[in-house]
């Protein structure tokens, strides 16, 4: 036992983004008590996109590959989940549970089917984001364009609240804790796993692929079942989030989402996982504000964000701070 | 038979000149710098948009004709100047600067212009009959354009000095500059001659389509796809891209939604990845 | 007595670059836990060689077995999941992970902390686990990654010049580990560092334009006419 905290304070000790998901976990799981039902259901929609962002680090912080696509996936399982729940006519009691394995189903077979093809066709880096960007430009051309299953321009609108196992999630409370519940599971499952020997192969990879391939990994495997497992987590998110507002539209599998999705992670730094749920955060504060000034300020804002990203902080804003920080601890060190 | 293939042939052949000019400017930049432009999209839009300003000032489609690439030349000189040239070393990098400059200019020109569509008046009016065939005069003309431009680009990219430079500089950067020929330069160059493309093409689209500030974003994931198909960095690699992806496209649409015919196609074009990572014509 | 099976051989393997011969009709027997030199001057064809071995090649004809294995038909990660591990010219290692993380990530199934330490004192780095791999030295760098190859439990272990850029002592240092792995695995080395030859009292082949001009013993290999003239006579 004595052995155990020692091995879980050292290992904190070297991983303080641990120590910070902690806190922040903290800080969501007593949210409630301060705020009221309807900021609750706008804090839980937050939660839903900062599960979206963490599916995003957990393969581009990760992996080093750039997903543009990722609104895709979180698409793809809200329209499954809608069109599931709408058009079948399925029992009441279980329409929610087929709702989500079909939307996180659709987004897996997805990313496994895309990620097949170029992954194992070699596709890496820049290419890969650039077919990803495409993707969710034809997810998005198919969830217009098809408009007897879709709803088109307008979506569709009622979509079953989430019910699983009798057990209802209408309620702003429960579903907030719900959203969190997943959220933290995800959080702590992918830093336990990242910190761990499959998160080592794949920054091996990240720093040399051919060299890990010598060592008899199957890189191009890896990738694909960390991708898959990305978009699946996206998919999750999106079930959710259309289930728990009744509707889905285009905008959920556009190429703006996927857009700002990266600037959530990359605000809280990317490869961090804690960062993408604060980025999250950050960054929908920062929108509220912003948008508020005009339609156009805020399409302006993320472009100048990107712009401002890769030429002052290229490894994100975090990046910047901690590296600050490390010359001032570096500093004092030498000092002593 | 013949009557049902000739509008077939018009057809795909307006799709691939379209695809052609329009896949022409990010080849080359894609190519050369291994810039993949997001902004594209936006450099035909500004194309477009220059014909509207053209035209309200009372100039017609040949006075634009000639305006729209000027303007895009110098605009992409700046912006290499000022941007691009920072951002070659690290391909994400010029992915997301292109792309945050893309949203930058859609936004611009949407305030500047409205959300509603402009139209603009086409050259050509009516139709003439190929035989046995009646076709709109403009797209007879866009096909011979858009071909006499890709011959244009074609033998100035094999004849001339600066396409020697060019290719020299997409084979091996080093050593083109190890043998005296400026790489900026190039670049810079390359980069300007891209978006002109891009604009000029944006005029001749203009005819065919609503004019509004997200018409770029269209032909961006196309061309990018054509580019890729057809193999970066080279010529007649877009031909051969523009050729497989408007007859493929052209085939479906008349059998399918025209929204599902383009996204089997982008999506053929994934599968096709798998099998030549390198394009049908490898650089 | 029973014949000595050789575990990795080569038959008549050649590989045309082009018009260029690079190697030309090589025939060798790798015996089991041998120290085995191939030397020769540049461009000799010793890196095509250990290429095709180690399947980044294709030969263009002839065939390379391994134990009951014909490697010619097998990918790259189907060679080295058979246990032959191979380091590079340059050397490459992960820079993002420190030393003992490395060491893990080279470790096909989990091996015990004892055995992690014990490899990182065999490569002499085992004051340095903790260690980003960025912040090596030179000889380190080189150091770890045959202490990465050696990690897999390899069969075969091949080595591309491991002491170029190395200083004299660190040269010594790794001719000293090299020594003492005769036995426990097949090591092929490439190298044209003379005293480092004869450091490890390697078998020797002598490559030539692609031909094998000379094998043996280094003692032989140094008094032969031929590659003195070759390629010894120019030292």
């Amino acid at each position: 036992m004595i052995d155990f905290a020692q091995t879980l304070s050292r290992r904190i000790a070297r991983r303080p983004s641990t120590l910070v998901a902690i806190a922040v976990s903290l800080v969501l799981l007593v949210l409630p008590a301060f705020v009221n039902a309807y900021a609750l259901s706008s804090y839980r929609d937050v939660i839903l996109f900062a599960i979206f962002a963490l599916s995003l680090d957990v393969f581009w912080g990760k992996t080093g590959i750039l997903s543009f696509g990722h609104a895709t996936f979180f698409g793809l399982g809200a329209y499954g989940m809608a069109v599931t729940g709408i058009h079948f006519d399925i029992d009441p009691s279980i329409v929610s549970l087929v709702g989500l394995l079909a939307g996180v189903g659709l987004a897996a077979l997805v990313a496994l089917l895309v990620g097949y093809f170029i992954l194992f066709g070699g596709v890496r880096g820049a290419y890969f984001t650039i077919v990803t960007l495409a993707l969710t430009l034809i997810a998005n051309h198919i969830a217009v364009g098809w408009s007897s299953v879709t709803g088109g321009d307008s979506g569709l609108i009622g979509v079953p609240p989430l019910v699983i196992f009798g057990l209802s999630f209408v309620d702003p409370f429960r579903s907030y804790y719900l959203c969190l519940a997943v959220l933290l599971a995800f959080l702590f499952g992918s830093i336990a796993i990242m910190n761990g020997r499959f998160g080592l192969i794949l920054t091996a990879i990240q720093d040399d692929e051919t060299k890990a391939q010598t060592l008899g990994y199957r890189t191009s495997l890896l990738l694909l079942v960390t991708f898959v497992a990305s978009a699946s987590m996206a998919g999750l998110a999106g079930a959710l989030y259309a289930a728990m507002n009744g509707f889905v539209a285009p905008d959920m599998i556009a190429l703006l989402l996927s857009t700002e999705v990266i600037i959530w992670v990359a605000v809280g730094g990317s490869g961090t996982l804690i960062g993408a749920i604060i980025g999250t955060f950050v960054v929908w504060w920062l929108q509220q504000e912003i948008s508020s000034f005009n339609a156009s300020a805020w399409p302006i804002a993320i472009g100048s964000f990107f712009i401002a990203l890769v030429l002052f902080f290229p490894n994100g804003p975090v990046a910047l701070v901690s590296e600050k920080l490390r010359r001032f601890r570096q500093k004092e060190g030498g000092q002593q | 038979m013949l009557t049902d293939f000739i509008p077939f042939a018009l057809n795909a052949m307006t799709l691939i000149s379209i695809l052609l000019i329009v896949s022409m400017g990010m080849a080359i930049i894609f190519g050369l710098m291994n810039v993949i432009n997001l902004a594209h999209g936006e450099f035909i839009t500004i194309g477009a948009f220059v014909f509207v300003l053209v035209q309200s000032f009372g100039g017609n489609f040949w006075i634009a004709l000639v305006v729209a690439p000027f303007v895009g030349y110098v605009f992409g000189l700046c912006l290499e100047k000022a941007l691009i040239s920072r951002v070659y070393s690290n391909p994400l990098h010029a992915i997301l600067v292109t792309w945050g400059l893309s949203l930058i200019l859609q936004q611009l020109i949407l305030l500047t212009f409205g959300a509603a569509p402009q139209s603009v008046r086409s050259p050509f009016e009516g139709s003439i009959e190929i035989a046995g065939a009646t076709y709109p005069i403009y797209r007879i003309f866009l096909i011979c354009f858009a071909l006499a431009i890709f011959a244009i680009t074609a033998v100035i990219f094999k004849k001339s000095r600066f396409g020697l430079e060019l290719r020299a500089s997409i084979q091996s950067p080093e050593m083109t500059s190890v043998t005296g020929v400026d790489p900026d330069k190039i670049n810079a160059r390359a980069f300007a001659s891209g978006a002109a493309l891009a604009a000029l093409a944006g005029v001749l689209l203009a005819p065919l389509t609503a004019v509004t500030a997200f018409m770029g974003i269209n032909y961006l994931a196309r061309s990018f796809f054509v580019v890729l198909v057809g193999g970066a960095g080279s010529i007649s690699g877009v031909a051969a891209g523009s050729g497989l992806i408007g007859t493929l496209e052209t085939a479906l649409t008349y059998q399918i939604p025209n929204t599902v015919a383009q996204a089997l196609v982008l999506i053929l074009a994934i599968v096709m990845l798998r099998f030549r990572p390198k394009g049908l014509v490898p650089a | 007595m029973t014949p000595l099976i050789p575990l990795l051989s080569l038959q008549s393997v050649s590989r045309r670059f082009g018009s260029f011969q690079a190697v030309k009709d090589v025939t060798i027997e790798f015996g089991p836990d041998d120290l085995n030199c191939i030397i020769g001057p540049n461009g000799a064809g010793k890196s095509t060689l250990l290429n095709m071995i180690c399947g980044t090649l294709p030969v263009s004809s002839g065939s390379i077995r391994f134990g009951d294995h014909d490697l010619n038909r097998l990918s790259r990660h189907q060679i080295a999941a058979l246990g032959i591990a191979r380091k590079f010219q340059v050397p490459s290692v992960f820079p993002s992970l420190t030393v003992h993380e490395n060491l893990v990530v080279a470790t096909g199934n989990r091996e015990t902390q004892e055995r992690l330490f014990a490899l990182a004192k065999t490569v002499q780095l085992e004051s340095m686990l903790d260690v980003s791999a960025s912040e090596l030295s030179h000889g380190q760098t080189q150091w770890l990654e045959i202490g990465m190859a050696l990690a897999t439990n390899p069969k075969v272990l091949l080595l591309d010049e491991p002491t170029a850029g190395l200083s004299p002592d660190e040269t010594q240092a790794t001719a000293s580990f090299l020594r003492e792995l005769r036995g426990k695995v097949t090591v092929v080395v490439i190298e044209h560092d003379m005293a480092f030859v004869r450091d490890i009292r390697a078998k020797t082949v002598v490559l030539h334009y692609g031909e094998i001009i000379a094998t043996g013993a280094f003692d032989d290999i140094q008094n032969n006419d031929l590659v003195r003239d070759v390629y010894l006579g120019r030292r």
